[in-house]
């Protein structure tokens, strides 16, 4: 991959941050024309959560439509890696609260979750980090505590598109049938999972494993 | 102000529709996609309805070639900074909406006019997004752009006599047929149309009428061009479905609701035309 090769191999962290930060307007009216089954995903997480649980979101981006949606009834804390994200998300959504983190390095006490949401964050989380992470959220979730994340549905590796929306993005997935048996190693059994094509206008059909798991 | 350079934001329906029109007019314009290959897309949509007039005869092959000329593409919004008015057509949703205009304001000259093409939104909570509301105008078109001549001109309490003078007189110059209207929720066209259609819907299962015999009653009892249930597929049932909760949020009128039908249809995937299947099939 020449360059680009060695620039992930370096920091697919600051590529992803300072991706988002680069293309933010970009990606917000790109995404928004994507037909994406997450409102319907986060409403079926929403029903199963009590007033006022305590939610984690990794990746929230810019807040709208996911953390605003869940923001109604909970106590939200929205994680993102962009401090562009960040900023948007803590002017449309004023009642949720966010952090500008790498998940990697949150504290979390054990058990102090009702759920945790990762929808289209684990494909830009590097390989090697991938199923710690995995293990790290079955911790911070309380007993019952649900998570509903988004995980790649095809062949496991890394990769950097030198133009994502007019800015590098670093994108990873271990092998997309290994995320079910790593989930229940984890002790996240799965309660729904589905693998649903969504049609991203300019880059054609992607594949993402839906799950909503409990802990 | 004479308004030359023209810029769209997104160039999806209406925005290629919006873009048709301006290099139709003889203003040149810069057509912005968030990537290469949807500037792409949205010019070959503009190139399909230039030839198509070209087949039919609207047009010449000259006219053709030097309307879609006039189109520029660009992912950049700074690319806008020398036009004289910029339309903007991303969705309908008003957080985003409000981050376009922010940039915009930042990039574009102060005097240019920034109108948007929003349906259901509050042009006004749109503007204040940037530091120049005087300047900020709606330009609602009807789908399709190219084809329909109404342009609902959007005057908030805000907007400047000069800003909306350019927007109808630039309107006008494309071959449209501009009005004057507020900032009011549906403005003229919705405000009357959504709810109408809802309560010919409603009607189809209040007085149990076959979709066929509605748009028989009422294109020969009452004149209209089309019957509302093919208006509906022609609309999309979806889209209309998002604005009536849009007016019915604003105005609370349960006449402005989606009827449970629709609803229906719309989970079910029929959306008319566009999904191959509506009141009718396609």
């Amino acid at each position: 991959m020449g360059d680009t090769g060695r620039a992930v191999a370096r920091n697919p962290k600051e590529i992803v941050a300072r991706g988002y930060d680069a293309i933010a307007l970009r990606y917000a009216e790109w995404a928004g024309q994507v037909k994406s089954p997450a409102l319907e995903w986060l409403r079926d997480l929403d029903a199963r959560l009590s007033d006022g649980s305590d939610v984690l979101e990794l990746g929230c981006g810019r807040g709208v439509p996911g953390t605003r949606e869940l923001a109604r009834r909970h106590r939200v804390t929205g994680v993102d890696i962009s401090a562009v994200q960040i900023e948007l998300a803590r002017h449309h959504v004023p009642e949720a609260s966010f952090v500008h983190a790498d998940a990697a390095e949150l504290d979390v006490a054990a058990g102090s979750l009702d759920a945790v949401v990762a929808l289209y964050f684990f494909g830009h989380v590097p390989v090697d980090e991938q199923r710690d992470l995995i293990g790290r959220i079955a911790v911070w979730l309380d007993d019952g505590g649900l998570l509903l994340a988004t995980f790649g549905a095809g062949a496991a590796g890394e990769d950097v598109d030198p133009d994502w929306l007019g800015a590098p993005m670093f994108f990873a997935s271990l092998e997309g049938s290994s995320y079910i048996p790593l989930l229940r190693d984890s002790g996240l059994e799965p309660l729904r999972d589905e693998v649903l094509v969504q049609h991203e206008p300019g880059h054609g059909d992607v594949a993402f494993n839906w799950v909503l798991a409990r802990a | 102000m004479e308004i030359r350079k023209v810029g769209v934001v997104g160039l999806g329906t209406m925005g290629a529709g919006i873009a048709q029109v301006s290099v139709q007019s003889g203003s040149e314009t810069v057509g912005r996609e968030v990537s290469a290959e949807l500037g792409e897309r949205g010019r070959a949509t503009v190139d399909r309805y230039l030839t198509r007039g070209v087949e039919k005869g609207r047009l010449s092959q000259g006219e053709r070639d030097a309307a879609l000329a006039r189109l520029t593409l660009t992912r950049e919004l700074s690319d806008f900074a020398d036009c004289d008015l910029v339309i903007e057509a991303a969705l309908e949703e008003l957080e985003l909406k409000r981050e376009i205009f922010a940039e915009l304001d930042r990039v574009t000259r102060p005097d240019a006019v920034l109108a948007t093409n929003t349906s259901a939104l509050s042009v006004s909570e749109i503007a204040q997004a940037t530091k120049r509301p005087e300047r900020v105008v709606g330009m609602h078109f009807f789908n399709p752009a190219p084809v329909l001549p109404l342009v609902e001109i959007v005057r908030t309490s805000e907007s400047s006599d000069e800003a909306v003078d350019a927007a109808y007189a630039w309107a006008e110059r494309a071959g449209k047929q501009p009005v004057r209207c507020n900032d009011t929720p549906g403005f003229i066209v919705n405000r009357i149309l959504i709810p109408l259609l809802n309560d010919c819907v409603r009607v189809l299962d209040e007085a149990h009428v076959q979709p066929e015999d509605m748009d028989k009653a009422m294109t020969n009892g009452a004149g209209w061009p089309m019957g509302p249930c093919a208006l509906i597929d022609l609309i999309g049932v979806d889209v209309h479905v998002h604005a009536s909760c849009a007016l019915h949020d604003k105005l609370g009128e349960a006449r402005m609701a989606p009827p449970e039908r629709l609803v229906q249809m719309q989970q079910a995937g029929k959306l008319g035309r566009k999904s191959g299947e509506g009141f009718y099939k396609y």
